[in-house]
C-alpha cells in the first residue's frame, strides 16, 4: 500500500506541529475525562473568582438586591463564540444559585443569538431549585442591543437603577470592561468579572472583588456543569501549560546555541 | 424524539462542523474537494447571517416587550427613557422598510445616516470619553501601596502615564524610552502566557463539544 | 485626628470632585496651549522612516475600520500618515472593514481637505467603502479588489478606476495600512495579508489595543505600531503639520497630571491613616 508523502496531507501554511500539538492536547484531555469516567478523581486546581459566587448570590439576598450578570454584545459568529459559551456555562451555575438562595437575577446581554438560550437557563435554573415563582422572563432576562456603547450604557443603568448587590460579568468585553465595572462600584456591589480579551482583564482585576483570568473562564464553564470527567478535562487544559513552559525554556535553552526553537514550531 | 430533536442534534451539529472546520483547516485538499467545501462553507455561512438576522428581529421585539411593561408599571423616572427608545427603534424600523422599498441601501439611506451621524456616533463618542473619568477614579482607588507588588504597579503606572504625554517629557526625557521598554518587554511577556493560555482553554472547550460534554449553552436539561 | 484624615480621603475620593477637575484641567489647555515639547517614539520613529524609504509612487492599501468613539485617537494618525504618503505621490486604495469606517473616513476628508489638494480621485486614490464579511472580506481584497467589490464608496463601477486597474491584488501593494479600533481587523489582515502574501503592515491603534498588538511586531508580522493619540502628535511634527492631535497633547498631560495628583493624594491618605492607626 502506498501512503501519501506528509505535504500532501497536511496543509503547509497550518503546520505539521500545530496539528501535532492540538492532537495531542486534545487526546490528554479525552484520556483524563476518560479515566475520571472509571471513578479515578483528581485534585483540580480552585478558581477564587469561581468559588466567590455563591457567595456573591447569598450576600446580595441578605441585602434584598438583585443579582446582575452579563456575557456582553456582539455575535456568537465570531470567533469569541467560545467566549460566549463560558459566560453561558457560568449563567448556569449562577441561575441555580439564584435559584437555591431565592435571589432575583437579572441578565442583561446584546447577543440576539443567545437569547433563548439565556432565558432558557435563567428559567432552568429557578425551576430546578423549586422556585418558579421566581422566574419572570421579561425582567430576568434582557435583551438590550448589539450596538458597544448603547449596551453599555444600558447594562450601566440597569446595574445602578436596579441597585445590583451582585455584578458579575463574563464573557468578551472590549471599551466596555470598565464601565460596567465602575457602575458595579458606584453602588458597591459585589464583582466578579471574566474575560479571555486580553486587553480588558487589568481592568477587571484592578476594579472586581475576583477576576477570572483569561483561559479560566473556559474552566469555570466546566466547574458549572459540575460533572466529573468534564471537570477533568481541565487537567488537558494544564497539561497545553506545562508543555508550554517546556518549550520556552527549552527556546530560551537553545537560542544562546543558536538554535531558534521557533521556526522548528512554524513547521 | 423531543430530546434527540432539541438536544441530541443541535450537539451533533456542533460537533461536526468543529471536526469538519479544524479538518479543513489543517489538511490539504485538493482542488475539485475545496470548491465543494468552501460551496458548503458559504451556504453555512449564509445560514448563520440568516439566523443572525432573525435573532436581532426577536432582540427587538424583546427590547420593546421590556420597555413596554416598564410603561405599564408607570414608574415615572423610567417613561421618558422607554418612551425614546420605543419611539426611535419604531423610527429606524420604518427607514429600513423605506429603504428597503425604494431599494437605498439603509448605511446610505438619507434619513437613517442623518439619525446616525446625529444621534448615535455623539452619543457612543460620549459613552466612549466617559471612560477616562472610571478609568481616573479606578486609578486614585486602585493604584494604592499597600503591599510591595502594588507599590511595583503603582510605580510602572506612573511611569507608563508619564511616558505617554509631553508632561513626562518635560519633567525627565527618559520616560519616553522607559515607558517604550516595559510596553515591549515586561509587558508583552505579561501578555503572552495570557494569549497562550486562552489557546488552550479554548482548545479543550473545544473537544468538550465535540465530545457533548459541555452542554450548558443549550439552557434546560430534560 | 484618623477620622478627620479618613474623612478628607473621602472627600478626595467624590467621584464628582475628580470628574470636575478632570474636565476643567481637560478644557484650559484647548484654549491655552501650554505648548509643552514633545518627543518622538522610536516606534513612530520607525514608521515614519518606513514610509519615506517607500518608492514614490507605491501603491498602498487602507483599512480604514474606526469607529466615532476612537476618531479623537486614531484620526490624527491617519491625517499625518496619509499626508506623508500623498506627498511621497503613493497611490491609496482605501477600503473599510467596518461599517463606521466610510462614514468617519468621509468625516476625516472633508475636515482635512488640504491633504487631498491636487490629486484626483480614481488616479491617485479610491474608496471603496465598507466591505461586509470581515476576515472573509479582507480574504478576498488580497484575492482581488475587483473581485470582491462591484462599485467604489461614490457607486462608481469599480472597473472604471484606472488606479484599480493598476493594483488590484495583495501582491501589488508595497504597504497596507490598518486603521482602527479593533483587535480582531488585526488578526485578519496579519492571516489574511501578510501570511499568505507578506504584505508588510503598519497598524494604527489605540492606546488601550497596544499590548495586544505588540506582539505582531516582535513576530515580524507587523512593521511597527501607531499608538493612540501621542503616535498621532508625534507624527504631526514629524510631517510638519500640527493638528489635532498634537493640539490635544496638552490636555492630555494635564489631565495626566491631574490623575497623578490625585494617586499621590490617595497614597498619603492612605498611609496617614494605616500608620495612625498602628501607632493606637
Amino acid at each position: 500500500m502506498n501512503y501519501l508523502p506528509v505535504e500532501q496531507v497536511i496543509n503547509p501554511a497550518a503546520g505539521t506541529v500545530s496539528l501535532a500539538i492540538l492532537i495531542f492536547l486534545s487526546l490528554s484531555g479525552y484520556y483524563y475525562m476518560k479515566l475520571a469516567e472509571k471513578g479515578r478523581t483528581f485534585p483540580v486546581r480552585k478558581i477564587r473568582a469561581f468559588e466567590a459566587i455563591e457567595e456573591a448570590v447569598a450576600r446580595s439576598v441578605e441585602m434584598g438586591r438583585p443579582v446582575h450578570y452579563t456575557i456582553g454584545y456582539g455575535s456568537i459568529r465570531t470567533a469569541h463564540a467560545p467566549q460566549y459559551t463560558a459566560g453561558l456555562g457560568v449563567l448556569t451555575h449562577v441561575a441555580r444559585l439564584a435559584g437555591k438562595y431565592g435571589a432575583r437575577l437579572i441578565v442583561t446581554h446584546g447577543v440576539p443569538e443567545a437569547i433563548a438560550s439565556i432565558d432558557e437557563i435563567v428559567r432552568d435554573g429557578y425551576f430546578s431549585e423549586g422556585r418558579p415563582e421566581l422566574y419572570n422572563p421579561v425582567d430576568n432576562a434582557r435583551y438590550l442591543t448589539d450596538v458597544q456603547f448603547a449596551y453599555a450604557s444600558s447594562a450601566q443603568a440597569v446595574i445602578i437603577r436596579e441597585n445590583a448587590g451582585a455584578n458579575i460579568v463574563i464573557g468578551p468585553f472590549w471599551a466596555e470592561s470598565l464601565i460596567l465595572a465602575e457602575a458595579g462600584t458606584m453602588v458597591g456591589a459585589f464583582q466578579i468579572g471574566g474575560t479571555a480579551r486580553d486587553v480588558q482583564i487589568p481592568f477587571f482585576v484592578l476594579v472586581c472583588d475576583y477576576a477570572f483570568i483569561g483561559e479560566e473562564i473556559f474552566a469555570a464553564g466546566a466547574m458549572a456543569s459540575g460533572d466529573i470527567p468534564t471537570l477533568a478535562s481541565i487537567r488537558g487544559q494544564d497539561v497545553g501549560k506545562l508543555l508550554s513552559i517546556i518549550l520556552i525554556v527549552l527556546g530560551l535553552i537553545l537560542l544562546p546555541l543558536g538554535v531558534k526553537l521557533a521556526t522548528y514550531l512554524m513547521w | 424524539m423531543s430530546v434527540v430533536w432539541r438536544r441530541t442534534i443541535p450537539q451533533l451539529l456542533v460537533a461536526i462542523i468543529l471536526v469538519v472546520m479544524t479538518a479543513l483547516y489543517f489538511l490539504y485538499i485538493d482542488k475539485t474537494t475545496k470548491a465543494t467545501l468552501n460551496y458548503w462553507d458559504g451556504l453555512l455561512i449564509n445560514y448563520s447571517i440568516v439566523i443572525a438576522a432573525m435573532a436581532a428581529i426577536v432582540g427587538g421585539v424583546d427590547l420593546a416587550r421590556y420597555h413596554v411593561s416598564l410603561i405599564m408599571k408607570r414608574e415615572r423616572e423610567q417613561i421618558p427613557f422607554s418612551l425614546i427608545t420605543i419611539i426611535l427603534e419604531v423610527v429606524c424600523v420604518i427607514f429600513a422598510f423605506y429603504a428597503l422599498a425604494t431599494g437605498v441601501p439603509i448605511l446610505t439611506q438619507p434619513q437613517f445616516s442623518w439619525i446616525y451621524l446625529n444621534l448615535q456616533v455623539p452619543t457612543s463618542s460620549a459613552m466612549y470619553s466617559i471612560l477616562v473619568f472610571y478609568v481616573a477614579s479606578a486609578a486614585y482607588r486602585t493604584f494604592r501601596a499597600r503591599n510591595p507588588p502594588a507599590l511595583l504597579l503603582l510605580i510602572v503606572g506612573v511611569i507608563v502615564m508619564l511616558g505617554n504625554t509631553s508632561l513626562g517629557f518635560a519633567i525627565w526625557p527618559g520616560f519616553t524610552p522607559l515607558k517604550d521598554w516595559i510596553m515591549t518587554v515586561p509587558n508583552a511577556a505579561g501578555y503572552r502566557p495570557i494569549v497562550i493560555g486562552v489557546g488552550l482553554g479554548t482548545i479543550i472547550l473545544g473537544l468538550r463539544l465535540i465530545l457533548r460534554k459541555e452542554v450548558t449553552w443549550m439552557g434546560r436539561r430534560d | 485626628m484618623g477620622i478627620s484624615l479618613k474623612r478628607l480621603d473621602t472627600i478626595i475620593g467624590t467621584r464628582q470632585l475628580l470628574y470636575t477637575l478632570l474636565i476643567i484641567f481637560t478644557l484650559i489647555p484647548m484654549f491655552f496651549p501650554l505648548r509643552l515639547p514633545i518627543s518622538i517614539s522610536a516606534r513612530t520613529k520607525k514608521v515614519y522612516s518606513y514610509i519615506d524609504n517607500l518608492k514614490p509612487g507605491s501603491y498602498i492599501f487602507i483599512d480604514f475600520d474606526y469607529d466615532p468613539a476612537g476618531r479623537g485617537e486614531i484620526e490624527p494618525q491617519a491625517v499625518a500618515t496619509m499626508k506623508h504618503l500623498f506627498d511621497k505621490n503613493c497611490k491609496l486604495v482605501i477600503a473599510s472593514l467596518g461599517t463606521t469606517g466610510p462614514v468617519m473616513f468621509e468625516i476625516m476628508r472633508k475636515t482635512n481637505p488640504d491633504i487631498f489638494a491636487g490629486k484626483e480621485y480614481g488616479k491617485d486614490w479610491v474608496n471603496i467603502g465598507y466591505v461586509a464579511g470581515g476576515e472573509s472580506a479582507a480574504a478576498g481584497l488580497a484575492r482581488s479588489i475587483s473581485g470582491t467589490v462591484a462599485a467604489d464608496a461614490y457607486g462608481n463601477p469599480i472597473g472604471n478606476l484606472p488606479l484599480i486597474k493598476e493594483a488590484d491584488k495583495a501582491e501589488q501593494f508595497a504597504l497596507a495600512i490598518v486603521y482602527t479600533t479593533g483587535t480582531d481587523t488585526l488578526y485578519y489582515f496579519v492571516r489574511q495579508w501578510f501570511t499568505p502574501y507578506k504584505v508588510p503592515l503598519i497598524m494604527g491603534i489605540l492606546g488601550v489595543m497596544g499590548p495586544a498588538a505588540e506582539p505582531f511586531v516582535a513576530a515580524g508580522q507587523a512593521v511597527e505600531l501607531l499608538v493612540g493619540q501621542v503616535a498621532g502628535a508625534e507624527y504631526e511634527v514629524l510631517v510638519g503639520r500640527p493638528g489635532i492631535g498634537l493640539g490635544a497633547m496638552d490636555a492630555q498631560s494635564t489631565s495626566h497630571a491631574i490623575i497623578l495628583i490625585f494617586i499621590i493624594l490617595g497614597n498619603i491618605m492612605f498611609w496617614s491613616v494605616r500608620l495612625r492607626g498602628e501607632k493606637r
